[in-house]
């Protein structure tokens, strides 16, 4: 970047170029693991207890929703965080988000300790940034050396 | 970085087009959720319980003097989210943030790791992002980026 700003503190320019690489990805593998344990918790830990919850929150079919709610956030929270086929997980992700939003969180209000949109808002505008970027450094899809 | 090739050719522009406002849109983002919170504790905006009782309730959880902690956490949301949102001394804001995250994970800790629990995920996140601007800085679209000189 050429028209980088001067550092205040020039010896802390080697720091920031030596990390600088790894930050994105480190976030990807956050977003997604976190994403993925979510799934592996519906999908390999009590799946009729989600769909009881899915019921209890107005989805007809409650188990039927867990299965679809569990696969998408396991598979796609695996390939997020490994980067295969990024934006490809990417996209259902963020769709999920909204209408994890719009149908459950947003009656909750903002704050994410009584289970309000902030995270799940969050959370989008992470993954956003892999939807736009692809998989990037230290991915599956930049091994592979193709992507969507 | 060597580029990789795409299954779609025809979707390149369109990435092309959207790539310099990407991290600008994370930083704004983390920005704007952390600004509610701040408010909550200064002003009692957002449904907050106001400055007073969030200094008895970090006294309760162990974190005194309540008012020294209050006051460095909520000025970290409140203005530090500010400053990334206008990406202005970024790395300042990212690194008081991320040391409060350093906290936060640890406190949230003691329920797990899911969020719906009240566990460490979400600080988590919130955490390597606040990273992402600590070592990056402001970058595009930031006042840092005007002013020509940040930490």
């Amino acid at each position: 970047m050429p028209d980088s700003p001067k550092l205040l503190i020039p010896a802390l320019g080697r720091l920031y170029a030596l990390f600088a690489p790894i930050t994105e990805p480190l976030i990807r593998l956050i977003a997604g693991g976190s994403l993925a344990y979510h799934g592996y918790q519906i999908l390999f830990g009590n799946i009729e207890g989600a769909g009881r919850f899915f019921e209890s929150v107005g989805f007809e079919n409650g188990l039927m929703w867990a299965w679809i709610v569990g696969i998408l956030e396991f598979a796609c929270g695996i390939s997020l965080a490994i980067g295969l086929f990024t934006r490809l997980a990417a996209g259902p992700i963020i769709v999920f988000m909204i209408v994890a939003i719009v149908t459950y969180h947003w009656e909750n209000g903002y704050n994410w300790e009584s289970r309000g949109i902030e995270y799940p808002l969050f959370w989008a505008i992470v993954v956003f940034h892999f939807l736009v970027r692809g998989g990037g450094r230290w991915s599956a899809d930049a091994l592979i050396g193709r992507e969507i | 970085m060597a580029a990789t090739r795409l299954y779609i050719p025809a979707l390149a522009p369109i990435y092309d087009k959207l790539t310099p406002f990407a991290l600008p849109i994370l930083r704004v983002g983390i920005g704007l959720i952390l600004i509610p919170h701040g408010a909550q504790k200064l002003f009692g905006w957002f449904g907050g319980m106001g400055f007073e009782k969030f200094v008895a309730l970090f006294n309760t959880l162990g974190y005194r003097p309540g008012v020294v902690w209050v006051t460095l956490v909520a000025l970290t949301e409140f203005v530090g989210g500010i400053l990334l949102v206008l990406g202005l001394f970024t790395r300042f804001a990212a690194l008081a943030l991320v040391i409060f995250m350093i906290v936060a994970v640890h406190f949230t800790s003691g329920k797990g790791f899911f969020w719906t629990a009240g566990g460490l995920e979400y600080s988590l996140l919130i955490l390597f992002v606040g990273l992402v601007f600590l070592i990056r800085g402001g970058g595009e679209y930031s006042l840092d980026r005007k002013l020509g000189r940040e930490l």
